[in-house]
């Protein structure tokens, strides 16, 4: 089979890449560190290496790799100070059965510091339940709501989660404090991590706050998250969400990612139906934006109504994504193939050139397809790894929608291979 | 056209550098980078669960190019319990109908070595079904072996410049050297030798290779020399026929052995130490090509010829590099005898000073005793007497001797060390390579020497001087989180014992 999605270890890498004073120690062998370490490079940031390995090698193998995992610790609270070490297992310490468990625990007892064991073997999952498998661990340094949450009380064993909502602009809603928000779902190596995550609080128009964005924060951003009123996961997280309900009370709702105004729509009635917010100001004002900002290109616009395109990407961002093409640029999306539910990519690689696709969007795997088929690719899933962001271009959000759309013609116009005549 | 600098950059699109300061890659991508060359279609099986698989395709010594056609066994908990063989067979056979390939390869990963997956066995029940399949065998568990680079230094440090520098040493549990023993052993047939033929090997020639590997084919057709194969980078059937050339021209032993046991083909590695630096290196490397081949007395007046024009066309380059005074900066202890001869000898440009710089750093992860250090450094001194006399050699200089010396010279040769700019004089960076084995990769570096050295012009605003690098390690970002992730690679690895 041609794989669809990455592996277990990577996608825990991805979800606890996130904490920036905390590192994680690849309890496997070299190509594990290595790989994740280059679409982390790629992707993010060449001078963050907050990632390291104990390198099993044969003699771990066949004595056990607990000595190395234990000299590998003290090395990494030694040399960087962390806040936390997250152990990653991967596939030979868990076939080997080193008991990882004990010897964190162990560590954090003599040692005070905390580490988490998450265990990631990848012939037991897929990215996804790696990714699960990480938020989770996150969840095991919470301890419980930091602040009394005036919106957000613990509820009753027993009693229904949803919070109490005070009608819109009724007196109590005005004295209500900003709500806070946690984001799930986001990978800490989405080139546009940075980007999209204040692209969001923007999108809250100040009506709400980020309390904590696992893919960019630090330890006491972990522990601060239960004193959020609402968990909102794209995609990814929905373990810890559901954890965090049933411990702290924090009722968590799953979206798409939010690509342009119908996916901005989507999070605004989020807000407006838990907190009685109104973001109609700001839909007026997102609407003015991406009106007045793509003008100048409506002819272009014009060509894309009505093109067929494929769409190939984990869940939240496919079906986000594919929901923005359709509805507001007016595209025919043949195929949209969530990678979470794929067994084999060349099955939906056939499906896409049985289509009439003029324009792919996925990863930068799916360069191969987009050369063959001599179409463009616009990059939006993980991995990105050849295409990179250093300023703040989010793809959410009225300035994200219009970066997309630059993104989207430049590639169109790169894409070109005609050198000779057209009709030859 | 052929770009050699955008081929340098592509190459550089994937930082391999800075990922080795922290790590080796799994073996798993030396395998998929020989593959990836093989031309035609060919489809890998990678023997691993679905992650392997799908990231693979990227961290395969391709550059930031992956390589698509590879397959994943998949393997799960049940194949970790009893075996992973009806799923390898499954895959093969799948891959077999629906790509229609030349070959299928089948690549082992750690978890199909630790089941002691018998994958060559797999091959031949394959085979007996009419499927094209070579499997590739692990030699060593998960990587390479790490003392290769330690125990070639140790080797180099014995060796007098003058002598016969040539070394030989095997690089155990290499992925691509493995592919590479596979092809020999699972794909080649024996043939009739072709007399004059030689077999090149292809990756590894740095920046310029694509170009100097068919500027060598030229020379060597008109010597009546031919190529017979290109290893290996050239189709399955190209392959089958490697064992009809008589010579084969290596990078890596192993796998010429292994071709010299089974078809007796005589071979020759290119990593001279020195021995094929400069002009007249070059031509001695085709004197070696022609005397395996027996046929030394006939190509000699060629190569002779060939020199002599070259350095013709090279003759006001030279006489301008000749008026030059230069520093020379080597950060390699061993290649510094051979980079001053480069400069002081084959271009003729004045050598005012020579530095050395040895780091504590590399001092530890290249296991460089003090006996070994004295070796190498007396090897640097030898060099002087030889190609600079007056050249003076000062060793871990400090800014401000680096500042004195640079302040009477022209420019500073030798090293792509930016953090060495704006101390008086212009650098001049060096390629990856800074020359190969074909006349004209000799005479294009003569000629953009001068270029660069008439085009220099101040570079002390440079944007990366900005930013904080490790003195230590110039290419190193220095941050705690690089050099902790450092220290812990040097620990967890470089020094660990009972390997």
């Amino acid at each position: 089979m041609k794989a669809p999605f990455g592996c277990k270890l990577l996608g825990a890498q991805q979800a606890l890449g996130g904490i920036s004073d905390g590192v994680i120690l690849f309890h496997s062998v070299v190509g594990c560190n290595f790989g994740s370490m280059a679409f982390h490079f790629v992707s993010c940031d060449m001078t963050e290496v907050r990632q390291t390995c104990t390198v099993i090698s044969d003699n771990e193998v066949v004595f056990g790799g607990e000595h190395a995992l234990e000299k590998a610790l003290s090395s990494a609270e030694e040399l960087y100070h962390p806040a936390v070490i997250f152990v990653v297992t991967g596939c030979v310490s868990d076939i080997i059965q080193d008991d990882v468990k004990r010897i964190a625990a162990a560590f954090e007892r003599t040692h005070g510091r905390k580490v988490i064991a998450v265990e990631a073997a990848g012939y037991r999952g897929n990215f996804r339940v790696g990714y699960e498998a990480g938020m989770k661990a996150l969840g095991m340094l919470m301890e419980g709501p930091q602040a009394e949450k005036e919106m957000s009380p613990m509820p009753e064993k027993g009693q229904e989660t949803k919070k109490k909502v005070p009608e819109k602009g009724s007196e109590d809603a005005e004295k209500c404090k900003v709500p806070q928000v946690n984001i799930l779902g986001i990978g800490a190596d989405d080139p546009r991590c940075a980007s999209d995550l204040e692209a969001l609080e923007e999108l809250f128009g100040g009506k709400a706050r980020i309390c904590t964005a696992f893919s960019k924060t630090d330890l006491a951003g972990v522990r601060r998250a239960p004193g959020a009123d609402l968990n909102l996961v794209f995609g990814y997280g929905v373990e810890l969400a559901k954890d965090m309900e049933k411990r702290f009370g924090i009722p968590y709702v799953c979206l798409d990612y939010p690509y342009g105004l119908t996916g901005a729509r989507q999070l605004w009635k989020v807000l407006e139906s838990r907190f009685g917010l109104n973001f109609d100001a700001e839909e007026a004002a997102f609407q003015a934006r991406t009106a007045e900002g793509a003008k100048g290109i409506y002819s272009y616009l014009q060509a894309l109504y009505g093109l067929p395109a494929a769409v190939v990407g984990s869940g939240a961002r496919a079906a986000g994504l594919a929901r923005f093409l359709s509805a507001e640029l007016g595209m025919e999306i043949e195929v949209c193939a969530k990678r979470e539910a794929l067994q084999d990519i060349e099955e939906t690689y056939d499906e896409v050139r049985r289509s009439e696709a003029a324009f792919l969007f996925g990863s930068s795997f799916e360069q191969e397809l987009a050369d063959e088929l001599e179409i463009p690719l616009l990059r939006f899933d993980f991995p990105v790894f050849d295409r990179i962001c250093l300023t703040k271009r989010p793809y959410i959000g009225a300035e994200g929608t219009l970066c997309l759309l630059e993104d989207l013609f430049c590639e169109a116009f790169a894409a070109r291979t005609l050198k000779g005549a057209i009709y030859q | 056209m052929y770009s050699i600098f955008y081929d340098d950059l592509a190459s550089r699109l994937y930082p391999s550098s800075i990922l080795h300061a922290y790590g080796v890659n799994g073996k798993i991508s030396g395998s998929v980078g020989a593959i990836g060359e093989i031309g035609g279609n060919v489809v890998a099986v990678l023997h691993a669960p679905v992650g392997c698989g799908y990231h693979y395709r990227y961290s395969a010594r391709r550059r930031h190019q992956p390589f698509y056609p590879l397959l994943s066994t998949d393997l799960t908990e049940q194949e970790i319990i009893f075996g992973g063989e009806e799923k390898l067979l499954k895959t093969v056979r799948e891959a077999w109908k629906r790509y229609e390939p030349e070959m299928v390869f089948i690549i082992p990963s750690p978890v199909s070595d630790i089941l002691n997956e018998d994958i060559r066995s797999a091959a031949a029940k394959l085979r007996r079904e009419g499927i094209k399949v070579t499997a590739i065998q692990s030699e060593l568990f998960s990587h390479r072996d790490k003392n290769y680079s330690r125990n070639r230094l140790k080797e180099i440090a014995k060796q007098k410049i003058t002598g016969d520098t040539r070394l030989e040493i095997e690089l155990k549990g290499c992925g691509f050297t493995e592919a590479l023993y596979a092809i020999v052993e699972q794909v080649m047939k024996p043939q009739e030798i072709i007399s004059r033929s030689v077999n090149i090997e292809t990756v590894g020639w740095g920046s310029e290779g694509r170009l100097v590997l068919r500027e060598m084919e030229a020379f060597l057709n008109t010597c009546g020399v031919t190529v017979n194969t290109w290893i290996p980078s050239a189709g399955v059937a190209a392959l089958e026929h490697a064992p009809a050339a008589q010579l084969n021209l290596v990078k890596r032993i192993r796998w010429a052995r292994r071709m010299k046991e089974r078809f007796g083909t005589d071979y020759m590695q290119l990593n001279g130490n020195g021995r094929y630096t400069g002009l007249d290196g070059i031509a001695l490397f085709y004197r070696d090509i022609a005397e395996k081949l027996c046929i030394l007395p006939e190509m000699e007046e060629k190569i002779e010829k060939k020199t002599e024009e070259t350095r013709m066309l090279a003759k006001e380059s030279l006489a301008y590099l000749g008026s030059k005074h230069c520093v020379l900066v080597c950060r390699g202890i061993s290649d510094a005898p051979f980079t001053l001869k480069l400069f002081a000898k084959e271009f003729g440009v004045g050598i005012g000073a020579l530095c050395v710089i040895l780091t504590e750093e590399q001092r530890r992860s290249l296991n460089i005793t003090k006996d070994i250090e004295e070796q190498l450094v007396e090897r640097i001194r030898e060099a002087a007497k030889l190609y600079a006399p007056q050249v003076r050699i000062l060793f871990n200089p400090d800014r401000e001797q680096l500042q004195n010396c640079f302040a009477q010279a022209d420019a500073v040769l030798g090293t792509g060390d930016f953090t060495l700019e704006g101390c008086g004089a212009p650098l001049i960076p060096i390629g990856t390579e800074m020359t190969s084995l074909s006349f004209e990769s000799w005479l294009r570096n003569i000629k953009r020497l001068e270029r660069r050295i008439r085009n220099a012009g101040r570079k002390d605003a440079l944007l990366l001087n900005r930013m904080p690098f490790q003195e230590e390690r110039y290419a190193d970002y220095d941050s705690v989180s690089a050099r902790a992730a450092r220290e812990m690679w040097q620990r967890m690895w470089l020094e660990k014992k009972g390997e």
